[in-house]
């Protein structure tokens, strides 16, 4: 019957929901963390930053500013657009040393129609406006003014060069001459756009700046082609400058989304393979428990042969169970063989007693009446038929002996007896039969044994099995007996070259009434074993068909105990 | 030491009296003395601030003034510069027939307007009859607009901006080392073979934001231009001169990443990058090109034991190319006088002294600055880096010195050591094919600016701005 849940998915499914729970905790525990983590990164640090970038930005152009008005307000300045030969050496120094800052290009001077009229290079200076002017306007690009200062810019470089932009102020006005212009520092873009650094946060905070024009730069100074997705929009650098920027959690946080993913991942893997596992379990438990079901159920409907398939040594319960159950059918087997043995024994004794009495006395009074009839006979041919009759009913009365002997067993009177006696004398009795047979026997062993036994019953039993093994071979054939010491046991092997015997037949060839011979009563094997048993001994048989049979008997050995408790 | 040794007759005399004192006098003199010769045997200490070199004033047929930098993060360059001029020197002072040429070296601070009036000094107070050297194209530009105005000779040993030759070339003005557009040519068709065998489509440059890569990348755009390149460009990044840290550069280049990176950064700037690139995974997305300074000797030891894969260098000078006996004399000489291998600078500085003085020798006199330059204009010299069959010659039209251009990539290498790597797998352009066609001679003058003309003084030519 199939079970309607087995064991083993109980076990699959147990495990498969600890499993499931486990990393549903534990994916709900992350997720918090992960949360706490981008809200610590993003979100409360997120301000202090963003208004820490924005001063440095605002810093770097107060700075500028600063700069430029050291120049504005210079007294000599004017003299760059009035009369530049006439600038003292001093000032022409001190504005080239001004130049050349890291952060300027250089700085530049306007006239009154706001023409660029001096130009003075600094260590970064190259190209527009220094070199050549033809590509160099201010035209188009966005101002904004910061008190006094004017913020021009940024520059569309549009990939020839690096963008920059212009702060520039009015000169002071000197009186006499009157000198209207004025001057500018022409900065490099990216000293602006690299404040934005932000050092530690760089994957998760995103800066970029916006400028009045509505570009959008990046730290390096390169305009933005297409805007980032998620711009937030941040606080302001100038007028109409401001920090937009990116928050990217995402990018610090991916490889804990990774390990997420990871650990989901994993725990598929292993749901599955519990599933596959405990399906391989379940299969192969059931089978194994399937083949415990169908032995018990075989012992159950008599099969007593039926064995389990056990290994050497127990792997598991399941083979000490086996084990277990292989024994308990030993032992049944075992057990009822002995009772149906003795219940067949007694009706046999009471069968073979009551056909003794009923079969045996009219047989002698037919055999006499023959025997009468037979010597009154004159005729040949009629005493030849009696005398027939005479042989029948003898073998008739050897049947009914048979049956007497088998079915009411009488053990001898055990004794010690040396085993070469045993042998001679049935060598001797069988050896008509072995010459007629043309069938040679031998004997071998130590002929000091001596076993604790009937004698005659011992011969009776040899006899029977020499005259078996010289039936069972073919003319030439050799029986050969061989008598062992098996610790307090004597082993007597009667060995034949014959025809042997097939499975079938070696199971039933002690049975009673068996027999492969037409003359035969299919009592000899099944008496010598009884006897034997009755002796205390066992009786064996080992054939392989076309190649011979063994018959090994193994009788009690003649020592002083059993001596001496006689 | 004329100074020392009158100031020691001088207090020896006031203190004879006392034997003590006269003993711990003497006892100074020969600490002194000892102290003298033990310096002298020590290893070179790099120069800082001014150095004369060769004849004395007095003695001097011309005077030449160099302006090198010696502090900061390009003072090798002045350092092997000097150097070069020394190993020149000697060669000078050994032919009884070479003038006798007085060298004044001083530190420009690779700054524009300390070198300029570095050069103006020189020009009133020590005479210069020629200037000389500058490694900040910047620098150079600035000098040569004053050699311009003053009318007197420059010879560029280092610099490299093609402007300079170019837009901004005039008759004062001459170029003994290798220029961008001469490296940018090579690393074109370089990059044009390149693009044969693995197809690379994207491109960017990154450069230092002043004049050196402003003109680098214009160069590299026309060269390729020119050789029928075509290549998408993902960015051109411009890190202010002596950045200190490029994570925002190579952060943004591995963004947007481009199958081809140009780097025009030099000396110390390119190894920093070079160093923090290599902690990233740039050299893994991208081969990295510098093919104008990149393979100098002391960039190459700066990369160790192994150089980042996919680099592709050149430089204006090598010290395992041309194996030839001129090169390989220059580079034994130079480590013997100096105990290092020289990097580019140092070529560039020997070659101009040497140009100077056969240009004087040629011209009969070096205040004949007219026949300097005549003799100056086509002048042949044979220089450590001319490959065999070949002569450097200072192209009359240009005044730039033509020469050839290899290009290699780092291999394991130890016998220039501390170096563990040189460049090796050699492509090599010969020297006329890296010459600037006249169409773009013509292309480069040909702007509104008169190269003749200052552009300080350029109001007349103004244009209006707003």
């Amino acid at each position: 019957m199939k079970p309607r849940f087995s064991l083993v998915g109980r076990y699959s499914l147990l495990s498969l929901t600890l499993i499931v729970g486990s990393v549903a905790i534990l994916s709900s525990l992350y997720a918090t963390v992960a949360d706490s983590v981008t809200e610590r990164l993003a979100g409360e640090r997120l301000e202090a930053q963003m208004a820490g970038t924005a001063n440095r930005l605002t810093n770097f152009i107060e700075n500028r500013i600063y700069q430029l008005e050291t120049l504005s307000t210079h007294p000599s300045m004017p003299l760059y657009l009035l009369y530049r030969d006439g600038v003292p050496e001093g000032v022409r120094e001190l504005v080239r040393v001004e130049a050349d800052s890291p952060d300027l290009y250089g700085i530049l001077f306007f006239n009154d129609r706001n023409e660029l009229t001096e130009v003075i290079p600094g260590q970064a200076a190259s190209g527009s406006p220094y070199w050549d002017r033809s590509d160099w306007t201010l035209a188009g690009l966005p101002s904004v003014f910061l008190r006094n200062s004017e913020v021009i810019g940024p520059s569309h470089s549009s990939g020839a060069g690096p963008n920059w932009l212009l702060i520039r102020q009015p000169l002071r006005d000197t009186g006499e001459p009157q000198v209207t212009g004025s001057i500018g520092l022409h900065v490099r873009l990216a000293s602006l756009t690299e404040l934005m650094r932000t050092e530690n946060l760089a994957s998760v905070l995103r800066p970029y700046l916006r400028t009045p024009a509505g570009e959008l730069l990046d730290a390096t100074g390169n305009t933005l082609t297409m805007p980032p997705q998620d711009l937030r929009t941040g606080p302001e650098v100038l007028p109409g400058w401001r920090i937009d920027y990116v928050v990217s959690a995402g990018d610090i946080l991916s490889p804990l989304r990774s390990a997420q993913l990871g650990l989901y991942t994993l725990a598929g893997v292993m749901a599955l393979g519990t599933v596959v596992l405990f399906w391989a379990l379940a299969r192969s438990l059931r089978r194994r428990v399937r083949r415990l079901v169908e032995g018990a159920e075989a012992l159950a409907s008599g099969d007593l042969h039926f064995r389990l398939q056990a290994p050497r040594n127990d792997k598991d319960e399941i083979d000490v169970l086996a084990h277990a159950f292989n024994a308990m059918a030993d032992r049944l087997q075992d057990m009822i063989g002995r009772t149906v043995q003795a219940e067949k024994m007694a009706v046999l004794g009471e069968f073979a007693t009551g056909v003794a009495h009923e079969v045996r006395n009219p047989l002698a009074t037919i055999k006499l009446t023959v025997q009468a009839l037979e010597k009154g006979e004159a005729n040949d041919q009629r005493r030849d038929l009696l005398v027939s009759v005479e042989d029948e009913i003898d073998r008739l009365n050897r049947v009914v002996g048979d049956l007497l002997d088998y079915g009411r067993p009488v053990a001898g009177e055990p004794q010690r007896v040396e085993i070469r006696r045993v042998f001679r004398h049935a060598t001797v009795l069988t050896s008509g039969l072995a010459d007629q047979r043309q069938v040679r026997i031998s004997a071998s062993g130590d002929s000091r044994l001596a076993i604790y036994a009937s004698p005659d019953q011992v011969i009776q039993c040899l006899v029977n099995l020499l005259a078996n093994a010289i039936e069972a071979c073919d003319t030439g054939g050799v029986v050969h007996l061989r008598a062992f010491r098996n610790g307090d046991r004597i082993n007597v092997d009667i060995t034949d070259n014959g025809s042997g015997m097939d499975p079938q037949t070696l199971r039933q060839v002690t049975e009673p009434f068996f027999t492969t011979r037409q003359e035969g009563t299919g009592l000899g094997l099944s008496i010598t074993r009884q006897l034997i048993e009755l002796n205390g001994g066992e009786l064996h048989i080992h054939s392989v068909h076309g190649e011979g049979t063994t018959v090994s008997v193994r009788l009690p050995a003649a020592n002083d105990d059993n001596l001496f408790t006689q | 030491m004329p100074g020392f040794s009158n100031r020691h007759r001088h207090r020896t005399a006031s203190l004879r009296r006392t034997f003590g004192r006269w003993w711990r006098q003497a006892a100074a003199t020969a600490f002194c003395v000892f102290s003298v010769s033990l310096v002298s045997a020590l290893p070179e200490k790099p120069p800082v601030g001014r150095v004369e070199l060769g004849a004395a004033a007095e003695d001097a047929d011309a005077t030449v003034a160099c302006m090198y930098p010696m502090t900061g993060r390009s003072a090798s360059y002045g350092r092997d510069s000097i150097a070069g001029i020394r190993l020149a020197l000697e060669e000078l002072a050994s032919d009884p027939l070479a003038p006798r040429l007085r060298v004044i070296v001083d530190d420009s601070r690779s700054k524009a307007s300390f070198a300029v009036r570095m050069a103006e000094d020189f020009l009133h107070q020590d005479d210069a009859n020629v200037l000389c050297g500058m490694v900040s194209s910047g620098v150079g530009m600035a000098v040569s607009r004053l050699a311009r105005e003053k009318q007197v000779i420059l010879v560029g040993t280092d610099h490299a901006s093609s402007r300079a030759a170019l837009e901004e070339g005039h008759d004062y003005y001459f170029r003994v080392s290798s220029d961008t557009w001469t490296s940018h040519a090579a690393g074109a068709r370089y990059l044009k073979d390149l693009q044969a065998s693995n197809g690379w489509r994207k491109l960017a440059f990154l450069g230092p934001d002043y004049e050196y890569g402003r003109v680098a990348w214009r160069d590299l755009q026309q060269a390729l231009d020119q050789n029928g390149v075509s290549y998408q460009q993902t960015g051109t990044y411009w890190p202010r001169l002596y950045e200190p840290d490029y994570s925002l550069y190579i952060q943004s280049l591995l963004e947007s990443p481009p199958d081809i990176l140009v780097v025009a950064l030099w000396g110390g700037d390119f190894t920093a990058f070079l160093e923090q690139a290599r902690t990233t995974h740039l050299f893994e997305r991208m081969r990295v090109a510098n093919f104008d300074t990149g393979g100098d000797y002391e960039t190459l030891v700066a990369l160790g034991d192994k150089s980042p894969a996919g680099l592709i260098l050149s430089a204006r000078h090598h010290v395992n190319w041309p194996d030839t006996e001129l090169n390989r004399q220059f580079v034994e000489r130079f480590h013997r006088l100096s105990g290092r291998y020289p990097s580019y600078s140092a070529q560039g500085a020997y070659a101009g002294i040497l140009a100077i003085a056969e240009a004087i020798t040629l011209a009969g006199s070096v205040t004949d600055t007219r026949a300097m330059i005549s003799a100056l204009e086509g002048l042949r010299i044979r220089l450590p880096k001319d490959p065999d069959g070949f002569v450097s010659y200072i192209d009359p039209e240009t005044h730039q010195i033509v020469q050839a251009q290899a290009i290699g990539i780092p291999r394991a290498d130890d016998r220039f050591p501390p170096a563990r790597v040189l460049l090796g797998d050699w492509r090599v352009y010969d020297a006329e094919s890296l010459k600037p066609s006249s169409a773009l001679i013509q292309e480069r003058r040909g702007k509104p600016t008169n190269p003749t003309q200052h552009p300080n003084r350029a109001q007349q030519q103004s244009r209006s701005t707003q």
